[in-house]
């Protein structure tokens, strides 16, 4: 029988010397590695796995690490987006943003938006999910299905404008069911009412996404045996006692996970603000990302938007960093 | 044909010449030589054709490569052109073509982006190694930050072409930077057969508007008098600038816009927040429909087509809606009239225009003077005519109506109305510092909301105004 040694040996002659005596008297064959100078082969040899991982590194270095570096330096330069003039400003950017009140709506927007995401998308989702994976018949649980995930596949500028045209003041549907139901609409309108422009835009939002949250749980209620819910069937536990009981706590890591997505996404909210109120009317539906947008690209004030980016980073980091240290307590 | 017999450290020979590049493929055991022997072997194949050619044979042949290439270079002088996209970019395209026949030596290279994404691409175009040799852009204040920038170069005498109003639009320090290409007046669109039926007639004075809005709101109650749909905040930009025109003083205005008044007086003229109590005197005696920010523009332009408002202020390119979308020629447009006692100039126009610049780096490309050329071939009165045919736009060039025999009456009295304005009024957006305009555009939003007052929105503007000032001048 021949046998390949676990060891290798690339101290030279000497190591590979007592290796072969060894194997002489233990009986078995030996092959050690070579020692001979490093040629061709055993240069690819030691290369080839870090000239694999350069281009990965490559690009994350350019697309990732440069940016994010670049953005963190330049939060502390006043520049305009023309102008090569930079002026080193220290803090200033993030002094001016504390004391700045449509930054203030912005946060405030953004926290109400991670909150009423993870509420409403996760306990709606998690329904629905639960509805498609043993609710429904699996022929009507495919009809669902396509209705409840339609509006993910829509394209978000396709879908801002729909919503802008049921919310019409005028001619919008939204108008029309409400009097139809005997109830005044705002007479500001939907999203001309900064009271409620907001929320109607998480509205939309959720109609939207809700499709994906309940694609994601229901994979994850798809993980769970079947035999769990027909023990506990036999012990007498109903759908209620089963869903609480069983479904809940073994979806933990998906919930986890799914909360996370959305909290990240709430909090990045932009393409919804943009085509529907550009933050308006007046700062009312500002969000940091669509001020990032307005400062760097619209006001030219670069350092100022890079500041905007690495507090929204920071609060991105920070909660993605909560979860997983909540998902390890919790394991 | 017999192999010929190979000693093991002879490297393998491929079939098609590649030498020892071949050679592990062939044999594995062979180390690995990677790229020299055939570079090698192109470098003597190459002394080879050397060697064997006529020296005097090469020599011709590289003299008629070169003047082949300056030849080509010379036939395809390309002239970069940035424009917005839609229909005037197709009229830049065969406008381009048609240039090109003229000047056989130029070849045209349109680029094109539509309107938000123009705004950014444009900033970063003119800082690029590759910049356009012209480029769209808007007049006034964003005009001049081209030319504070050094993007922008004096273009020369325009005069044979362009009223001096219209040059005053792309001047600055003495000097012309750009020329309006297309020039958008505003006017208070009215309906004709509304205003007939009811014997009604257009307001000589601000307070004749109002009297208006009340008289039409009795005659149909479910008649909106004007349509404002401020969704985006420049609609309402458009009668704010107008109002600031008659009733602040022209050199405070222009103090203020140049950021060059004392930081305390900096729109602390109380002409600024009268202008805005305007529009809300106007909604109060209620000229305007309800849900003014959830309403878009286009919506109010469809709704007076329609015959649900009996007027909207709208810019010459809303004409084409109201005639495509119901009322065919039925409207008439006004300025919108003065204040009692104004002391400032009346009769005020408000235009938007739009026109084109050019790089510095055309004189480094040797393009400049292509790049002035096509600006003087778009602005002769054929090619003005021939832009407003195919976009309906209202071109700066008054002569264009002599091309123009199908145009509308409408269509015709706004282009000679605006090409002869005398009180040109622009949009605050386009004469302010970017960053106060936007103060004072989105404080409009909540003007009519209700939301501040004008005072509040007065002082939101000077304390932005006071300290883009202090960024400006730097470190006391």
């Amino acid at each position: 029988m021949t046998k390949r040694s676990r060891f290798s040996s690339r101290d030279g002659d000497r190591n590979s010397l007592q290796l072969s005596l060894h194997s002489k008297v233990s009986g078995v064959e030996v092959y050690p590695l070579p020692t001979q100078p490093l040629n061709g082969h055993r240069l690819e040899a030691i290369l080839l796995p870090y000239l694999l991982v350069i281009p990965a590194l490559v690009f994350l270095a350019v697309f990732m690490a440069y940016p994010l570096i670049e953005t963190v330096t330049k939060s502390f330069f006043a520049y305009d987006i023309t102008s090569p003039i930079q002026t080193f400003i220290g803090f200033s950017n993030y002094a001016e943003l504390s004391r700045d009140p449509v930054f203030h709506i912005a946060a405030k927007n953004a926290v109400l938006f991670v909150i009423f995401s993870v509420l409403v998308q996760i306990s709606i989702g998690t329904v629905l999910a639960a509805l498609l994976d043993r609710g429904v018949r699996p022929r009507a649980s495919l009809i669902f299905r396509t209705i409840i995930f339609a509006p993910l596949v829509l394209s978000i500028i396709a879908v801002g404008l729909l919503w802008q045209l049921i919310l019409d003041p005028l001619v919008g549907l939204a108008n029309a069911i409400v009097k139809a139901i005997g109830l005044h609409p705002p007479p500001l309108g939907w999203l001309g009412d900064p009271s409620i422009a907001i929320y109607v835009i998480m509205g939309i939002s959720f109609w939207q996404y809700i499709g994906f949250v309940t694609l994601l749980l229901l994979a994850g209620m798809q993980q769970i045996p079947e035999d769990l819910y027909e023990a506990a069937t036999l012990d007498g536990a109903g759908p209620l006692t089963c869903f609480c009981h069983l479904t809940i706590p073994l979806l933990r890591n998906t919930l986890i996970i799914t909360t996370l997505l959305t909290m990240i996404g709430a909090l990045r909210v932009f393409d919804f603000v943009y085509v529907l109120t550009r933050g308006g009317p007046g700062d009312a539906t500002e969000v940091p990302a669509m001020m990032i947008y307005r400062e760097a690209f619209f006001l030219g004030r670069m350092g100022y938007a890079n500041a905007i980016s690495v507090l929204l980073l920071i609060a991105t980091v920070g909660l993605g960093f909560m979860q997983i240290r909540f998902s390890r307590r919790l394991s | 044909m017999k192999a010929k017999q190979r000693s093991g450290d002879e490297p393998a020979q491929h079939p098609f010449g590649f030498g020892a590049l071949a050679t592990r493929e062939m044999n594995p055991t062979a180390p690995p030589v990677i790229g020299r022997p055939f570079a090698k072997k192109a470098k003597e194949s190459a002394w080879k054709i050397v060697r064997l050619s006529n020296p005097k044979l090469l020599l011709a042949a590289f003299a008629v490569s070169a003047f082949i290439s300056g030849e080509s270079a010379r036939a395809t002088m390309a002239l970069q052109v940035w424009a917005l996209s839609g229909p005037t970019a197709e009229y830049f395209a065969s406008a381009l073509k048609r240039f090109e026949k003229q000047n056989p030596g130029v070849v045209g290279k349109l680029s094109t982006y539509p309107n938000e994404q123009y705004k950014t691409a444009i900033q970063v175009g003119v800082r690029s190694a590759d910049p356009p040799d012209v480029y769209q852009n808007w007049a006034f204040e964003r005009a001049d930050r081209m030319v504070r920038d050094g993007f922008a170069i004096d273009i020369g005498d325009f005069s044979k072409e362009l009223s001096a109003t219209a040059l005053s639009e792309y001047s600055f320090n003495g000097h012309l930077y750009g020329v309006p290409f297309d020039r958008h007046g505003k006017y208070m669109w009215y309906n004709v057969k509304f205003f007939q039926a009811h014997h009604l007639s257009p307001p000589k004075t601000f307070g004749e508007l109002l009297a208006l809005c009340r008289q039409i709101r009795a005659i149909d109650p479910q008649m909106i008098p004007i349509g404002l749909g401020a969704s985006e905040p420049w609609t309402i930009d458009s009668y704010i600038s107008v109002f600031n025109q008659k009733l602040v003083p022209g050199d405070v205005r222009k103090a203020d816009s140049d950021l060059t008044a004392p930081a305390d007086k900096l729109f602390t003229d109380p002409g600024y927040v009268a202008a805005l109590q305007k529009v809300l005197d106007m909604q109060a005696a209620g000229c305007f429909n309800d849900s003014i920010t959830a309403l878009t523009p286009e919506a109010t332009r469809s709704m007076f087509a329609a015959g649900r408002c009996a007027m909207t202020l709208c810019g010459t390119w809303c004409l084409e809606v109201f005639d495509t979308e119901g009322l065919k020629g039925g409207y008439q447009g006004f300025h919108l009239p003065d204040f009692e006692g104004q002391k400032e100039p009346g009769d005020a126009h408000l235009v938007i225009a739009d026109g084109f610049q050019v790089h510095p780096f055309t004189e480094k490309r040797g393009t400049r003077d292509a790049a002035i050329a096509f600006l003087k071939f778009i602005l002769s009165p054929q090619e003005q005519a021939e832009f407003a045919k195919e976009t309906m736009c209202l071109p700066s060039v008054a002569a264009a109506a002599d091309y123009l025999p199908d145009a509308s009456a409408a269509f015709l009295w706004a282009l000679k109305d605006t090409a002869n304005a005398k009180v040109v009024v622009a949009h605050l957006d386009t004469t302010l510092d970017r960053a106060v305009s936007d103060t004072y555009l989105r404080g409009y939003q909540d003007l009519v909301n209700h939301v501040k007052t004008p005072e509040q929105i007065m002082k939101e503007v000077h304390d932005e105004a006071v300290e883009i000032q202090q960024q400006r001048r730097g470190p006391q």
